[in-house]
């Protein structure tokens, strides 16, 4: 939890930096205020691809997974778990 | 929080009524077009054994249509090389009247690159439009194919071109060079100032009705000589341009015995046209040849067009052999919004195979077909 909270913050910071929007609360959601499109969206998915070293597949993503920062965060830690859980894996595999 | 994901499906049957319930609630936004409400395309849709056919395929939310898109396959040939290709058209998601639905967009342009990641989008109409900006995001290549006219009827050109007739100044200036025999002269006066076209004794034009092996044998002579060129045999000839369409006007171009090449063009009388208001324009709608004699086969769909009496003649042609013919049949290059963009492994392909770009044959009958001709 207090990953995914870090992760909140610093996507918060991204929004900022990268699409130049400022969003007060990690529960405020996105879409619905306008705050992304189908545009800074795709561009948001880039930011995170490089600022976390994810690589976040569109077509597994759906709505509910970027409604706020919280919900991203929640993504982006779930993805960087999973990519630690794969990479342990084939560690022990060789 | 439970939610229902969303879904991109082949259109069928069931969802009908869900696609005019998504229609209707697109309306506001006043996209220029509407999903159809019946599964199959009113153009090209799928039959077995044809090369060239369009699907529609639909983002479905618990049976909310959330969004739309119409896919074009087709072959196409890369320096010879036949590879399949897609185009992706009239692309629609409900997030633009709903940005809780700015995912669709995405979503679209995926599964079209899921189903064939060699893509392109061809028309667009504009570099701001919001599927322009969404797929340059995504890494696609923006590119503009040339737009080519020539004026016959400066008169009706000049009372007509409302592209042209913004301001109320505009409007009378035109007018009064209509009335004062001005733009009569300038017509003319352009013609004169022509290199000639080749006027060899030895070029006829016969008017087609089905393609038939002449048309292959040209396509073979022709496919390795261009970067990208959509594969245009007979049997897919006869498709786009069906012999009982009276629509199109399709010539053959004959130097001698030997087959130059064809002509598919369009003579429409305009009706309020938000363009090019009550005018008869002609249009080089497709055409192939080898790029040598790009000139022979439009100066020959030239003199047709202003045979028929045609006021104005336009024509949109990516490769420079055909702009050249264009140019010295008295066209000029006007400012075009008739945009390609390619997918990034379309893009790939396509750096490898001709890194200038200067290859490509693409025109109105690519894309979504010679619509607003």
């Amino acid at each position: 939890m207090l990953y995914e909270e870090d992760v909140a913050s610093e996507v918060q910071a991204l929004l900022s930096e990268k699409l130049f929007v400022t969003v007060e609360s990690h529960e405020t959601d996105l879409l619905a205020t306008g705050i992304l499109d189908s545009l800074t969206l795709v561009q948001l998915l880039m930011h995170l691809e490089e600022r976390f070293g994810l690589r976040v597949a569109v077509e597994d993503l759906e709505i509910e997974d970027l409604r706020s920062i919280h919900a991203i965060a929640r993504l982006v830690a779930h993805q960087k778990r999973a990519r630690a859980a794969v990479s342990m894996h084939g560690v022990g595999a060789d | 929080m439970t939610h229902v994901a969303i879904q991109i499906q082949p259109y069928t049957e069931e969802l009908t009524g869900a696609v005019a319930e998504f229609n209707r609630r697109m309306r506001p936004a006043r996209v220029p077009f509407r999903v159809p409400e019946t599964t199959a395309p009113s153009w090209l849709p799928k039959f077995d054994g044809r090369k060239v056919h369009q699907e529609i395929f639909l983002a479905v939310e618990d049976g909310c249509v959330r969004g739309a898109y119409t896919f074009k396959q087709q072959q196409f040939s890369f320096g010879g090389r036949i590879l399949p290709v897609g185009a992706c058209q009239m692309p629609i998601s409900e997030g633009i009247i709903d940005k809780r639905y700015s995912l669709i967009g995405p979503k679209i342009v995926n599964d079209a690159l899921r189903r064939q990641p060699l893509s392109y989008g061809l028309g667009i109409g504009s570099r701001d439009a919001a599927v322009t900006r969404l797929l340059t995001a995504m890494g696609w290549r923006l590119t503009v194919i040339p737009f080519f006219f020539k004026v016959r009827h400066g008169f009706q050109f000049l009372r007509n071109i409302r592209y042209l007739r913004t301001t109320r100044f505009r409007r009378w200036l035109f007018d009064v060079v209509a009335c004062s025999g001005l733009a009569w002269a300038g017509a003319e006066g352009a013609d004169a100032g022509l290199p000639r076209m080749s006027s060899d004794a030895a070029l006829s034009v016969e008017h087609a009705g089905e393609f038939s092996a002449w048309a292959d044998e040209l396509w073979w002579r022709c496919r390795d000589r261009y970067s990208m060129v959509a594969v245009r045999d007979s049997s897919v000839l006869n498709v786009l341009y069906p012999a009982t369409d009276a629509k199109f006007i399709r010539l053959k171009i004959l130097d001698g015995h030997r087959v130059a090449g064809w002509a598919i063009l369009l003579d429409s009388v305009m009706s309020d046209d938000k363009y090019f208001g009550n005018m008869r324009v002609g249009s080089i709608v497709d055409c192939l040849a080898l790029p040598e004699d790009a000139n022979k086969v439009v100066g020959a769909a030239v003199r047709v067009l202003e045979k028929r009496g045609v006021d104005l003649l336009l024509s949109n042609q990516s490769h420079p052999a055909w702009g050249r013919g264009l140019k010295m049949a008295g066209f000029l290059e006007g400012p075009s919004n008739f945009l390609l963009i390619t997918s990034q492994q379309l893009t790939r392909l396509l750096d490898e195979e001709d890194p200038s770009s200067g290859g490509i044959h693409l025109n109105r009958g690519d894309g979504d077909g010679p619509i607003h001709l």
